[in-house]
């Protein structure tokens, strides 16, 4: 079986962080505080990080995985209301293939234990069975490996 | 269109009765809830409830053929794609983890004290 070659799909994420709407903005915007918790860490070499968090503005990633292989993080920012919410747009890329485009909503919420951190995806994720495969690392979890195993 | 809740799909195969319900289901191309209950110490009413959970987060579809309950695996539900999605979930959460690590490293609002 072939998949078609573009699939849309959402998700919602939420996190309640013990600080102010103030203080997760900043960590949005402020450029050291962003490339620490969105970029750095996750084992890829940054090859590039820039960050105007502003409307109108652009956020540039380029990360250089273990395996060599190049990936392109690319975000436009339409609406930044300080302290409330972010609405941005971004492409991912492979090697300079494009592999998705999203519209990225953060709403930032004031509630009794802090701040809580809405971020809703709604994407379109481009690819064939084949390109697919090859994007998923061998650390996938449950759903790979059953879908792996009971794939006929 | 896929538009399935991993969060769901993931909480349906952590309970290892439906897993083994699955893998079965999956063997034998498509089960009776009957069948299926045979060889479990579980009773059919039981089997019926997890059939309910697996159906509907979209991992087996079942259909009535005649006085027969028949259940069949939505390989979809667990495939790349669906993979893929979850791998793209899973990096964000991984990056707001990091967000919360940050956040309690360094919790002073900075932008009132500058």
């Amino acid at each position: 079986m072939t998949s078609p070659a573009v699939w849309h799909h959402t998700f919602v994420l939420e996190r309640t962080y013990p600080v102010s709407p103030a203080r997760v903005f900043q960590a949005q915007v402020a450029y050291d505080q962003k490339r620490r918790w969105f970029a750095e860490g996750e084992g890829f070499e940054v090859l590039a990080y820039t960050l105007d968090c502003t409307p109108g503005g652009a956020e540039h990633a380029l990360f250089k995985q273990p395996d060599g292989i190049v990936v392109a993080y690319d975000a436009q920012f339409h609406e930044v209301l300080p302290d409330e919410r972010i609405v941005a747009s971004y492409a991912m890329a492979i090697e300079g293939s494009v592999i998705s485009v999203s519209l990225a909503t953060t709403e930032l919420v004031l509630v009794p234990e802090g701040t809580l951190m809405r971020f809703t995806e709604q994407g379109a994720y481009i690819g064939d069975e084949d390109q697919l495969a090859g994007r998923i690392e061998g650390t996938e979890g449950l759903l790979a490996a059953l879908g792996h195993e009971l794939k006929r | 269109m896929l538009d399935l809740e991993l969060d769901r799909v993931l909480h349906a195969l952590a309970d290892p009765t439906r897993r083994s319900m699955v893998e079965r289901i999956s063997a034998a191309t498509a089960l009776s809830a009957t069948g299926l209950a045979e060889p479990m110490d579980i009773s059919l009413a039981a089997v019926v409830q997890h059939l309910k959970i697996l159906e509907e987060c979209g991992v087996i579809r079942t259909e009535k053929i005649g006085r027969i309950r028949s259940c069949r695996l939505q390989p979809e539900a667990l495939s790349l794609v669906a993979s893929w999605m979850h791998e793209r979930r899973r990096l964000w959460e991984l990056k707001f983890d990091r967000l919360g690590e940050l956040l309690a490293d360094d919790p002073a609002d900075e932008s009132e004290s500058s």
